[in-house]
């Protein structure tokens, strides 16, 4: 306990000098941090209390620096207004402290009280944080609502889906049952056509022979085409190198002196498994109507929002009017089905086709690959593309 | 003893709505203190300092017993337990209760009591008085816990302190 605190006085008449030292010691001890001029000259009971007032000021103010700097739990030991009021304050900082690891703990029912404007925002803060809470708390059962509303469209989808891949396999077994009967009732009608005819003399019954030939050679084209149909979409697209596409199609045909070339390096598109198919039919169309066909190149370009692989030929080309109808189904001097069927192939992962070519100086078709649908074979290095 | 005549029961504090239909619930803090500090001359007279605070330590446990019963409640987490204290304690004029220190696992905590009924505004006396407080801190926290504690005023208004702080640790049986 302070000596101060216990009410003592200077007793010590001493001169003036005395009293001056005393004064300047408190002052260098409230101004310094510390007495630095020389301890004056008292009695043994006056040194004792000027001994304890350097001491407890010095306490205050190592406590107060302390405070100041961040470090609220020190503990003063000095008594008397002066260190009561540091004190009160400290007690404040802890018990605020303390609040505040409640509050991260999630408590936000504390308040401050009586701490004059720093109770209001507090206060206000906090209150703040309850409403954001409670919004937060609404949201977060509106979210899960959503969710499992999601969850059960989801499952209900997934039953759809495998309701409809079950429809979907007994429609293609059917298909295949009745296709495989049609092309074997075909062969048989195809092959008695024919015996028909070594026996048919007459000129005009023989022109009916060759119009129901050419009606069931159709059937059959068109019989045939639905299996490819039938395959389209049904596997999941893939990365489809297009290299050994192209360079199985110069196996595929006879091509004569025509030749084929491509420059598309490693590029591979994302594709229905049926892709293939479309640079058959390119070809195979190419081959059929080209007339003065010499060459069959495959290019690729980048363009805006994607890239463009042509295929371009030599031959007749495609007359302006014809340049969309052949796309359409049933549309062509074979089977009409062929350029129906690359559109198609192509749609299923985004990609579009069209004819651009000059009629007269050959035919050339662009197929539109939009960004993501196509690449450089993984760890190759990119051959320029163009 | 004989039979006891003053077993305190809360009924003891009386009808106050029918008993004081005019003057109220309200009594001037003075009279309060004034009851308090002569029980303590006459007790000290008597008994001496120590069995005065003693005594004056047993009784506040009791009153903190008994306010836990009464107002306070069971079932309360701990922080709506400080919480329903604090805002009891505010509402009854009695202090303004702060918490530095809650160390649940240990058993060991700090609150602060401000515009304290007993001493704030009393002169300074370089002895701390809350002795009742003590008791009534112990009482409530032991009535809550099931556990006994001691409590201890650190800080006193009459020790200079402006706030009074008082440390409250369990009991440890040696």
């Amino acid at each position: 306990m302070s000596e101060m605190g216990q009410g003592r006085r200077l007793t010590t008449a001493g001169t003036d000098e005395t009293v001056h030292a005393v004064l300047v010691s408190i002052s260098e001890v409230m101004t310094q941090g510390s007495p630095v001029s020389p301890v004056p000259e008292l009695d043994p009971g006056d040194k004792e209390v000027f001994r304890q007032i350097i001491a407890d000021l010095t306490a205050l103010q190592q406590f107060s620096r302390t405070l100041a700097s961040g470090s609220i739990s020190g503990d003063l030991k000095v008594k008397g207004f002066m260190a009561g009021y540091v004190k009160a304050i400290q007690a404040n900082l802890l018990h605020l402290t303390w609040q505040a690891k409640m509050i991260s703990e999630g408590d936000l029912s504390q308040r401050v009280d009586f701490m004059g404007d720093f109770s209001d925002s507090f206060n206000s803060m906090v209150e703040n944080l309850q409403t954001a809470r409670v919004e937060t708390a609404a949201r977060e059962r509106d979210l899960s609502e959503a969710n499992e509303h999601l969850s059960s469209e989801v499952q209900e989808r997934e039953r759809a889906e495998r309701a409809l891949s079950q429809v979907n396999r007994k429609l293609n077994l059917l298909a295949s049952i009745t296709r495989h009967d049609i092309l074997n009732q075909l062969t048989v009608l195809l092959g008695y056509l024919d015996l028909i005819r070594d026996e048919l003399q007459d000129p005009h019954l023989r022109s009916f022979l060759e119009h129901a030939e050419v009606a069931a050679t159709s059937i059959q084209h068109q019989i045939e085409f639905t299996k490819e149909y039938q395959s389209l979409g049904v596997e999941s697209p893939t990365w489809q190198l297009l290299g050994p596409i192209i360079g199985e199609l110069r196996a595929q045909f006879n091509l004569g002196a025509v030749s084929i070339g491509e420059q598309l390096g490693y590029l591979e598109l994302f594709a229905d498994p049926l892709l293939e198919k479309v640079f058959y039919n390119l070809v195979d169309n190419a081959l059929r109507y080209g007339e003065t066909l010499t060459k069959i190149e495959f290019s690729a370009k980048p363009v805006p929002g994607g890239l463009i692989l042509s295929c371009e030929d030599d031959g007749t080309g495609v007359p302006e009017k014809d340049k969309e109808r052949i796309f359409q189904r049933g549309v062509g001097k074979h089977t009409g089905l062929g350029l129906f069927l690359v559109r198609e192939i192509l749609s299923i992962t985004g990609m579009t086709i069209s004819e651009t070519g000059v009629d007269g100086q050959g035919a050339r078709f662009e197929i539109f690959i939009p960004e993501g649908g196509f690449r450089q074979k993984a760890g190759q290095a990119i051959t320029p593309v163009y | 003893m004989s039979e006891r005549r003053y077993v305190f029961s809360w009924d003891l504090l009386g009808n106050l709505d029918e008993g004081r239909p005019n003057l109220g619930k309200k009594l001037r803090l003075e009279v309060y203190r004034l009851m308090q500090y002569t029980f303590r001359d006459v007790l000290e007279q008597d008994l001496g300092t120590e069995k005065a605070d003693e005594i004056f330590y047993r009784a506040g446990m009791i009153a903190g017993t008994e306010f836990y019963r009464h107002v306070i409640g069971d079932g309360l987490e701990f922080n709506d337990f400080v919480k329903k204290l604090q805002v009891s304690l505010r509402e009854m004029d009695i202090g303004v209760l702060r918490v530095e220190k809650t160390d649940i696992e240990n058993g060991s905590f700090i609150f602060t009591v401000s515009e304290d009924v007993d001493c704030s505004g009393m002169p300074v006396l370089n002895y701390s008085v809350c002795t009742y407080d003590e008791g009534f801190i112990a009482g409530v926290m032991e009535a809550y816990t099931g556990k006994k504690f001691v409590v201890k005023e650190v800080d006193c208004w009459c020790t200079g302190d402006r706030t009074c702080r008082f440390t409250i640790d369990i009991m440890r049986i040696l």
